[in-house]
């Protein structure tokens, strides 16, 4: 499937139509002008432009910018770049996963996967073993080859891989799952289907053996590692209680948790904590609207070291406190900047809902004295989004950026990821994608987001990188180009010098940047 | 066994009894193109392959053919995913062994080379093949997959020297013409006397599919003595209406063919632009001259415009500039 993008400010269906039939009557001069309209995105701007050259037309007006992009029009391709929408040839390594994660400052990015061949030896490896070239034709299973981590640090550009070898020799296997990357470590959970989950730590820079921080013979779910607070979090679904090790003292302490009459353990679905540790969120699976909870609200006290953490409060809300919400599908937490008059930076939670809806908890509204989170009502402080009416989907997924007030979501329903700006809760772009997405995330200063597709009936996902300033600049009026703009198009220019769309538009640019400056409106 | 780094020839450049090929289990040339792929399936190691490559690679124009079926295989078993590159082209270019180091251009070309040749060891081409060869005394006999007879086949080495009318073999095959004329596949001295084949068969197809009635013996051959480009304005016609047609050879049609023999000759006045209405007494109806429609309908709609996203997503290095001056 192709990608497209519609852009939700505000509709060009109207212009299309309007281009279609003044080009029928041939009155190009009209067209030429009609496309020096704010409801004109730059990529309709690019396309008429186009048609224009070849038709041999000289415009009357704007012949400075015309004489600019004439003789690189014709270089355009029918359809926009590839390059820079859900790109599947950018990350180095076979950009295969079956597990990924992303450091808090997206910064780095790793990924695991069954390659035989480390990055850094590429450029002197001979080439297959005997064995395993024989799997390889075999078609077997990734069970028996090796596997690696392959890390990726955008600034300074790096690439590199690492082993999945523990300190006693034991290669971690392939459906290890990847929860966190920081500038020292990785973190790994491997559960061996006997019931015993451990955690380790591998060093980034591919050193030593994997160290094992925690082994526990419990059955776990709803993993979560928390960097900033220095702890890792699951639920032990024997005992029900939330689990809590700390990563520098290899303490562990338990906090047992109530569930309500009718909530089963096997029914929780995910776990999310404050970046100081003292909330966590536990979301419940109610697709089938079986339960009457949507979500817990556990509030920790945590002792001095990190490391004794007590049970202050709990409460899990119900369906009837929150009537447009069901099943909160995927959680996450993150500063989220509002604009109430003025920009206001704090932590908050951020969810998913299986209609593909957003909703957010300001971290500070729990942070109420003892008794307080009992006395909160539903609808005031889960604050949605712009509403988008779709039916439940199969899947959802969110993702939050850094710096920059966007949140991206993904519905299956529709496989459409949209960007949201965050500040003003509203929906900016839909992009359709080519494939299912698994997860999302923002990386290199929010410039760029990785998707990793999910392959049907492979363990591996696609990696895919899409560049948000192609999407912003694709968006935007030419007539509203400025000097800002430029310098968002520069990075794309170094990446893909080649591409005649880039080009055009940095001519496009400088000529609006110039007039606007000269004419401010 | 190692590679040499230093010499791209390396695996067609040793002598035919070296040890190597001694070392090599099949000769890819002399197997059926189905048999090859099988030798290929039942090696153990990267070394075996390539001693294969090697005993087989020693003949006049087996280099480019052989590369390709061998290309079509390492990415059949996703080499390049194990070897921890982004693709195939990826692969090659970072593979030591630099005999693979090909271009994307060419590996899409290889690539799709074997996809020609493969499908020719199946129906519908498998029992035009077996008349051809047949006729000819020589051929394969290979048992098919759902008939007890024996048909003859091509061998690899069939195509040794063929590789660049591969690919317009492709288009008569995506175009649904299974009733290929082998002699002309072989005996064309070059790939423009072939183009010319090609095209003919090509524009009869098109003239079957839009105008049944028109397919007649006066418009049978309209390439055949085309020493001239096109009048720029039928040119464009003919444009627009293989828009409208599905021609599989894009705008080929404007390009020069050589003629294959002095008689062939026609004036330039006398020549006859096979896509003109006029010159075809279409009738009318169809456009003529430079314009074409404006069909817009892109794949980004919608604007943002005046959005304060962009404020908030100011690049880091203005960020960076305006708060020093701030300060």
């Amino acid at each position: 499937m192709e990608s497209k993008l519609e852009f939700l400010g505000k509709s060009s269906s109207s212009v299309i139509e309007e281009l279609n039939e003044l080009w029928a009557k041939r009155e190009f001069d009209s067209v030429f002008d009609r496309c020096f309209a704010d409801d004109v995105n730059s990529n309709i701007f690019l396309s008429v432009m186009r048609k224009l050259a070849r038709q041999n037309y000289m415009p009357k007006t704007h012949i400075e910018l015309w004489r600019a992009i004439d003789p690189l029009v014709s270089q355009l391709p029918e359809k926009p770049s590839k390059v820079f929408l859900f790109n599947q040839t950018i990350i180095p390594g076979n950009a295969l996963a079956l597990s990924s994660c992303t450091s808090d400052d997206g910064n780095r990015f790793a990924y695991l996967t069954t390659a035989v061949t480390k990055l850094q030896e590429k450029p002197n490896h001979k080439g297959f073993s005997k064995e395993e070239l024989k799997s390889a034709l075999q078609r077997q299973n990734p069970i028996g080859l090796s596997h690696l981590i392959n890390v990726v640090q955008f600034s300074p550009y790096k690439a590199w891989s690492i082993d999945m070898v523990t300190e006693g020799g034991e290669s971690l296997s392939y459906s290890s799952r990847l929860l966190g990357i920081d500038e020292e470590a990785i973190y790994v959970v491997d559960e061996n289907g006997n019931g015993l989950t451990r955690l380790f730590r591998l060093a980034i820079d591919g050193t030593g053996k994997a160290e094992n921080i925690l082994s526990a013979r419990v059955p776990g779910k709803c993993y979560h590692l928390n960097l900033r607070d220095n702890a890792f979090c699951y639920i032990d679904t024997d005992a029900i209680s939330i689990v809590r090790a700390s990563l520098v003292g290899k303490g562990k302490n338990e906090v047992a948790i109530t569930l309500p009459d009718n909530l089963n353990v096997d029914n929780l679905h995910e776990l999310v904590a404050s970046p100081d540790g003292n909330t966590i969120i536990i979301t419940v699976n109610n697709r089938t609207e079986e339960h009457r909870q949507v979500f817990g609200v556990v509030k920790l006290e945590i002792g001095t070291g990190n490391e004794n953490a007590t049970l202050s409060e709990s409460r899990w809300f119900l369906r009837k406190e929150l009537p447009h919400v069901r099943f909160l599908v995927n959680a996450a937490t993150r500063t989220s900047i509002n604009f109430d008059g003025s920009r206001r930076e704090q932590i908050a939670f951020y969810f998913i809902d299986v209609s593909g809806n957003i909703f957010t908890i300001d971290d500070a509204v729990l942070e109420l004295p003892e008794g307080g989170i009992s006395k909160l009502d539903g609808m005031d402080f889960l604050k949605p989004f712009e509403n988008i009416y779709t039916e439940d989907n199969p899947y959802t997924q969110i993702s939050l950026a850094r710096r920059v007030p966007i949140v991206a979501s993904y519905e299956q329903k529709s496989l459409v990821v949209r960007l949201w700006d965050a500040a003003r809760r509203t929906r900016l772009v839909d992009i359709s994608t080519p494939k299912k997405v698994e997860t999302m995330s923002f990386m290199q200063d929010d410039r760029l987001l990785l998707t990793v597709f999910r392959n049907t009936n492979k363990m591996e996902g696609q990696i895919a990188v899409t560049f948000i300033d192609y999407i912003l600049l694709s968006g935007k009026p030419p007539v509203e180009f400025d000097a800002h703009d430029l310098v968002r198009l520069k990075p794309l220019l170094a990446f893909a010098p080649d591409e005649a769309e880039l080009k055009v538009m940095e001519q496009v640019i400088k000529y609006f940047a110039g007039l606007n400056e000269k004419h401010p409106s | 066994m190692s590679i040499p780094n230093d010499d791209p020839e390396y695996l067609f450049n040793l002598l035919p009894d070296s040890e190597l090929q001694k070392a090599s289990r099949f000769d890819l040339g002399e197997c059926s193109i189905t048999e090859a792929f099988d030798a290929m399936r039942k090696v153990e190691s990267w070394e075996e392959l390539e001693s294969v490559m090697i005993a087989s690679g020693t003949k006049e124009g087996a280099h480019d053919v052989l590369r390709s079926i061998f290309l079509d295989f390492l990415k059949s078993i996703r080499q390049f995913q194990m070897e921890n590159c982004t693709s195939m082209s990826n692969f090659c270019t970072t593979r030591a062994s630099r005999s693979f180091a090909v271009s994307p251009a060419t590996l899409s070309d290889d690539l799709d080379c074997t996809r020609v040749i493969k499908a020719l060891s199946g129906p519908p081409y498998d029992e035009g093949v077996a008349a051809y060869l047949q006729k000819k005394g020589r051929g394969l006999e290979q048992e098919t997959g759902c008939m007890p007879l024996r048909l003859p086949t091509f061998r690899v080495s069939d195509f040794f020297g063929h590789k660049s009318k591969l690919h317009l073999l492709g288009k008569l095959m995506d175009a649904g013409l299974n009733n290929i004329n082998w002699n002309k596949f072989f005996e064309s001295r070059t790939v423009e006397d072939y183009k010319t084949y090609v095209q003919e068969q090509l524009f009869q197809e098109i003239l079957r599919k839009k105008h049944p009635a028109m397919v007649s013996s006066s418009i049978s051959s309209p390439f055949a003595g085309m020493t001239a480009i096109p009048h720029p304005a039928t040119r464009t016609t003919a444009t627009s209406l293989l828009a409208t047609s599905s021609n599989p050879l894009g705008a080929v049609l404007t390009e020069t063919v050589q003629p294959d023999s002095q008689d062939d000759r026609i004036d330039e006045d006398e020549l006859i632009d096979p896509f003109s209405p006029r010159d075809n007494n279409w009738g009318d109806g169809v456009a003529v001259g430079f314009y074409e429609d404006l069909d817009l309908s892109p794949v980004f709609t919608g604007t943002l415009t005046k959005n304060p996203i962009y404020e908030d997503t100011m690049p880091f290095s203005m960020v960076k500039k305006n708060n020093a001056e701030e300060a």
